[in-house]
């Protein structure tokens, strides 16, 4: 169950921060 | 062994892309600035994007080379180990340059505008990439060099194995075994349960970042979705290059983990043949005039839909002979 947490709170934090990366890329590019 | 190369041979062919490569593309990235030409900056920095590709297969094999270095008894695992620490450090710097100087020239590509932001940390990453290569050479030359030690040691020298490998002049490095080592690194994935199955799972999602990106915009180069213009999906290619990041990142964490499982492993060897095949013509869809002027309604020339067919067959070949580490190779 510890396990389960930790992974899935572990994906969940670094596609949350390649998602913040890809938006500021985005918004850093004309429409 | 293929064909009469072991991977040795491999290695010590292909440790010059990021020595002698990645000091050609920072001389040509200097040289561009200094005479503020936007075209030698662009192949600088295609340059500082192919060395940091190609230095994959070169770190790589040194992984395999080290798996057939250590069974040797007069080999010393100290200065194996130095070599290594250094090769991870530079290997790092040269993706964090590889993988910036790709954005710039996405960007470039877009806007005809240099970031320049970006680019100065190219340059800034560069140069440490050269420093960190060099020393990543010269520790690599320690490990083995009979015609260095036949001049010093004197006939009839009764010396240990392990300090025979040591060069003139020079005890063996001390075993390093921190948390910022190869192997400290190694050992501090296997000692936690959950680093595996976490890069497990993001390996597999960066996995469809990348397929699922590059299957939209190189369909549209085979000729497919003609209403599309290939500059509108081409503001898509971040985020298979994050994608990317997330599965280096991560498949470096497996190799470094258990480099037993993949130095030798025939399916990771095809494995990287496809990365580099897939890594250049990514390059080539990003920045190149024939795709970027794929319009609204035209049909692709040949060259373009074979780019296209190229990078599908490449991902799909990198996937394919990762699945296949266990079964057509030694892995798990």
């Amino acid at each position: 169950m510890q396990l389960a947490i930790v992974v899935s709170t572990t994906v969940a934090v670094t596609i949350a921060i390649v998602f913040v990366i890809g938006y500021l890329i985005d918004k850093n590019t004309e429409a | 062994m293929m064909m009469g190369i072991t991977v040795p041979h491999l290695h010590l062919l292909l440790n010059h892309i990021p020595t002698v490569g990645g000091a050609a593309a920072l001389l040509l990235l200097l040289v561009a600035f200094a005479r503020k030409s936007n075209d030698l900056k662009r192949i600088a920095l295609e340059a500082t994007y192919i060395v940091a590709l190609f230095t994959f297969p070169s770190y790589l094999s040194g992984v395999g080379a080290q798996q057939t270095l250590l069974k040797m008894p007069e080999i010393s695992q100290a200065f194996v180990d130095a070599h290594w620490n250094a090769a991870l450090f530079t290997f790092v710097l040269m993706q964090l340059a590889g993988s910036l100087a790709w954005l710039a020239l996405w960007k470039y590509r877009r806007s005809s505008q240099w970031p320049t932001t970006t680019i100065t940390v190219v340059v800034v990453l560069s140069v440490l990439a050269f420093a960190a290569s060099a020393r990543t050479a010269a520790l690599g030359g320690d490990i083995r060099h009979p015609e260095i030690l036949a001049q010093v040691a004197a006939p009839g020298d009764a010396a240990a194995p392990a300090d025979a490998a040591a060069p003139a002049g020079e005890a063996a490095p001390p075993v390093v075994a921190g948390s910022l080592t190869g192997r400290g690194l190694g050992r501090s994935v296997m000692d936690r349960n959950w680093v595996w199955p976490a890069s497990e799972a993001l390996h597999f999602i960066g996995l469809w970042m990348i397929l699922g990106i590059i299957l939209i915009v190189n369909l549209r180069l085979l000729g497919f979705m003609r209403a599309v213009p290939y500059s509108a999906l081409h503001r898509l290619l971040p985020w298979a290059a994050l994608g990317l990041l997330i599965n280096v990142v991560t498949g470096m964490t497996f190799v470094t983990a258990t480099p037993d499982q993949y130095g030798e492993n025939i399916s990771f060897l095809w494995k990287i043949i496809f990365l580099m095949i897939a890594g250049v013509d990514l390059l080539y869809i990003t920045v190149f005039e024939g795709p970027w002027h794929v319009e609204s309604g035209q049909n692709p020339p040949l060259r373009v839909k074979i780019a296209g067919a190229t990078a599908i067959i490449g991902w799909v070949g990198v996937m394919y002979f990762g699945r296949m580490l266990p079964f057509l190779g030694n892995a798990f």
